[in-house]
């Protein structure tokens, strides 16, 4: 499973260090799984082997959301949120936090400038 | 009798048997009846009130049945949208009717001569209910990439073979949503 969490809608500004919890159907989670500078985490198969349909919750601070719906067999989250959309019915935004931007601000000390857009 | 003449008579004879061709294409079967697949006649209503809700959650998400190339296609908020001008895209705004509709003609169009079959035996068996790809995929008695959808006797399971028998269980329905 990978994915990337990103501040907030509009930007491509990765979060740093967000807690992505996951649960599969047969109520198995993965070790805890955290956001990288870039706002990328990842856990590999040998980690954790989940049976689908995916709860995803994204936490940092005290902003908590929950994804609406389950993942049902996607181990990817840009297999259905994409950073361009073409189609807006068929696919939706990049995953996005908090309304504006991350309180804390982007990470300072990335070896890679954590936005995106200006990479 | 000139070559012209000849010409003549032949094109006029070819645009007659056109005519006629034509003709016979138009016209109703021997037995009178329309020429078009019949549909199973599943409560649509009973299924927007009852099952959507269900089949958005368990099989509608963007990466299942909430694509486009899908066989089954499954409308609805959190997953595709139908066109239109509400501003409505995955995640904002509430399932429309006529995206429960769609997501009802995708069912009763995966395997329409079977499931007319199947409601036109009575009482409906639940055997047979199992051999129809709406119960048979999710429970993976067939082939099914996406796994295990439904559980046999959990409420999801129980909503949708209850619609499909012509008496719809709303408590699992609700349950299961």
């Amino acid at each position: 499973m990978a994915g990337t969490i990103f501040a907030a809608p509009g930007g491509l500004v990765g979060v740093e260090g967000a807690r992505v919890e996951l649960v599969d159907s047969a109520g198995t989670s993965p070790p805890p799984v955290v956001t990288n500078c870039v706002g990328n985490f990842w856990v590999t198969r040998g980690a954790w082997d989940p049976v689908f349909p995916i709860r995803v919750t994204v936490t940092k601070g005290s902003t908590r959301h929950e994804m609406k719906s389950d993942i049902g067999r996607a181990a990817s989250c840009a297999d259905c949120h994409a950073t361009a959309v073409a189609d807006p019915l068929v696919k939706t935004g990049p995953v996005t936090l908090f309304e504006t931007s991350d309180p804390e601000g982007p990470p300072k000390s990335c070896p890679v400038n954590p936005d995106r857009s200006q990479r | 009798m000139t070559i012209r003449t000849i010409r003549i008579a032949i094109g006029m004879a070819m645009i007659a048997v056109l005519l006629s061709m034509l003709g016979a294409c138009a016209s109703a079967p021997d037995d009178g009846s329309e020429p078009r697949l019949p549909v199973a006649s599943l409560d649509p209503d009973v299924y927007a009130a009852m099952v959507q809700p269900v089949m958005e959650k368990q099989c509608g998400t963007l990466d299942c049945h909430g694509q486009l190339p899908r066989g089954l296609r499954v409308y609805g908020m959190n997953g595709l949208r139908l066109p239109n001008e509400s501003g409505n895209v995955p995640g904002v705004g509430a399932t429309t009717p006529a995206e429960a509709r769609a997501t009802y003609v995708s069912i009763v169009g995966l395997e329409p001569e079977k499931l007319n079959a199947f409601v036109g035996v009575q009482p409906r068996s639940k055997d047979d209910a199992y051999r129809l790809l709406v119960l048979a995929k999710p429970l993976a008695f067939e082939r099914h990439r996406g796994g295990v959808s439904f559980r046999k006797g959990e409420p999801a399971e129980q909503c949708v073979l209850s619609w499909v028998l012509g008496h719809v269980d709303a408590n699992a329905c609700t349950a299961a949503r």
